[in-house]
């Protein structure tokens, strides 16, 4: 279990301020907007960037460690697989120069069924192939927890979900805890331990149900669609609170399956409701909708 | 059908104009003299001249690759003010017409200047103009920031960032510099050797000042060779000489432009 006190990391203006952070479970997920400041944190969390505060892991403080004795395993989007190696060589890297152990790698090389690959170039192996070896790299170096910055996101959803399986069922047989960053809220209906949502540099909820997130931050993020603001306050709407009308809020509206997907002109802003009808205003009936909170402001409040 | 966009029609003449200018003065010394004046030129000394310039250049060069590799480890590890203020100063000595650099240089080295003086005083018979010494210190002086800048760049864009994954899979500091990024570096540091290697083959002004014989062999750099075959004798001695030098260096470049090539498919 890794828990995180203040821990703080400033990155040119961006500024990295997580107060606290506790894994639960193994299928740990984190969710933010580009710019939220989720591939730093990992970073912070292995070592890469400098930071302050505490990080915790099974109850050893290992901030004051230097990455390669943290037993931190970070794989960056971009994954990084050595181009001067060919794919044995990378993967059996830890094991000639770190803490890897060689047992694993048999077992890893068989499961993750990279036998054919080992005298491969990296740039030989299509994207799939190169994301597991980055995997089976990873858990081979034998780390105490694993943060996956999303590295599987450039393949196809089915592709995607289908090495998230593989990869969380590798990591449940060797005991090893992960934080699985994405901004995909498809890659959490595999199941999870934990969601935290990202914002500003802040985590600003961790939940164990996506049923449990409470700031439009997080919900937005879910589903963006049927949400609005008016005068300031964020509102979660319902098919009660959706009145089409010849006069409001003008709208576009285009089918949608068996509903429309309707643009809404609020102020400066277009937000996105799904309607049974077509119009081209709308009204809403605030009382049977639900206010959203916004993280930001609840703080200051 | 191939389409080319109006944009070729401006661009190319422009592509071979710039070619023109650099080819053309090049083949113009190259087809100046005969081939009978080059053979007889062989014999004048330049040879054992580019020889030795070659080689001091390819060591010069050597300890310009080799301060790269802290540098640019230093410098992508502090972005702070003062760190970026202190990277500009690399390029100065490129600014600074190279008269003036060999001024400095002897502003500084002589004995009788006080950095000199100090080392005087440890080093035994220490002198400075006309010494091998005044000769590399120079060259590395004007030619180190081109190493500099192509390690530099590569170790920034890119290299770091395995270096740093290799660390969170254990590897430690060292290793992962040695086993990862040096490997990853190769080709620039080649790249970086060859560009300050050439540039201190064309330097000229600053050695002219510091060591125009270099003691106790009295051998000339090439191109003050050249400088005094054409005060001494004239054009032609001076221009089947720069024929020769101008071979040697393409044929050098173009072993290196090979190398590089054939490291990069392996």
């Amino acid at each position: 279990m890794m828990e995180i006190k203040n821990l703080h990391a400033k990155l040119g203006k961006f500024e990295l301020s997580v107060d606290h952070y506790r894994t639960s479970g193994r299928k740990n997920f984190i969710m933010g907007e580009n710019g939220a400041g989720k591939s730093s944190f990992l970073k912070a969390l292995s070592g890469i960037i400098d930071s302050t505060g505490e990080i915790i892991l099974d109850g050893e403080h290992v901030e004051n460690l230097p990455p390669w004795k943290r037993r931190i395993t970070y794989i960056p989007q971009n994954l990084l697989l050595f181009p001067q190696y060919n794919v044995r060589q990378n993967l059996a890297i830890s094991i000639r120069y770190g803490h890897g152990d060689y047992e694993i790698y048999r077992e890893v090389i068989d499961l993750m069924h990279l036998g054919d690959l080992l005298q491969k170039n990296i740039w030989e192996l299509s994207g799939g192939q190169q994301q597991r070896v980055a995997v089976a790299r990873a858990v081979i170096s034998r780390p105490r927890i694993l943060l996956m910055d999303e590295p599987f996101s450039m393949q196809d959803e089915r592709s995607r979900m289908s090495l998230i399986m593989s990869v969380a069922d590798l990591l449940d047989r060797y005991g090893i805890d992960f934080i699985y960053v994405t901004h995909n809220y498809r890659d959490l209906e595999l199941g999870f331990d934990q969601l935290s949502i990202m914002s500003s540099g802040k985590i600003i909820e961790s939940v164990e149900s996506v049923d449990d997130l409470r700031y439009y931050e997080s919900i937005s993020l879910m589903d963006f669609r049927n949400i609005v603001r008016i005068d300031g306050r964020y509102f979660r709407l319902n098919d009660d609170s959706i009145i089409p009308s010849d006069s409001g809020y003008p709208a576009k509206c285009t089918i949608s399956g068996d509903r429309y997907l309707c643009s809404v002109r609020i102020g400066d802003e277009n937000f996105f409701i799904t309607s049974r009808t077509s119009s081209s205003y709308f009204r809403f009936d605030l009382s049977s909708a639900r206010e959203i909170t916004v993280a930001g402001q609840n703080n200051e409040k | 059908m191939k389409i080319r966009g109006r944009l070729v029609y401006i661009f190319f003449p422009v592509f071979i104009v710039y070619l023109l200018v650099l080819i053309i003065p090049l083949v113009r010394a190259l087809t100046y003299s005969s081939l009978a004046e080059i053979i007889t030129d062989l014999h004048s000394g330049i040879i054992s001249s580019i020889e030795y310039t070659y080689v001091v250049c390819a060591f010069v060069a050597i300890l310009a690759v080799l301060a790269s590799l802290p540098y640019a480890y230093t410098m992508s590890r502090h972005r702070s003010v003062l760190f970026r203020a202190m990277d500009s100063v690399v390029e100065i000595p490129i600014m600074i017409p190279h008269t003036v650099v060999g001024i400095i240089m002897l502003l500084t080295f002589e004995p009788s200047m006080p950095l000199g003086h100090l080392l005087s005083r440890y080093i035994p018979g220490y002198s400075f103009d006309d010494t091998l010494f005044a000769v590399i210190i120079t060259l590395f002086f004007l030619s180190s920031a081109y190493s500099i800048r192509e390690v530099g760049v590569s170790y920034q864009r890119s290299v770091v960032d395995y270096e740093d994954v290799a660390k969170t899979l254990g590897i430690g500091e060292g290793m992962s510099f040695l086993v990862v990024s040096m490997r990853l570096l190769a080709r620039p540091m080649m790249k970086g050797f060859l560009l300050s290697w050439a540039r201190s083959v064309s330097e000229v002004g600053a050695i002219l000042i510091v060591a125009y014989y270099i003691f106790p062999s009295f051998i000339k750099l090439a191109g003050v060779f050249i400088y005094s075959q054409w005060l001494g004798y004239g054009l032609y001695p001076a221009a089947a000489s720069s024929a020769i030098l101008i071979i040697t260096g393409i044929v050098i470049t173009g072993i290196f432009r090979v190398v590089e090539t054939v490291g990069v498919r392996s």
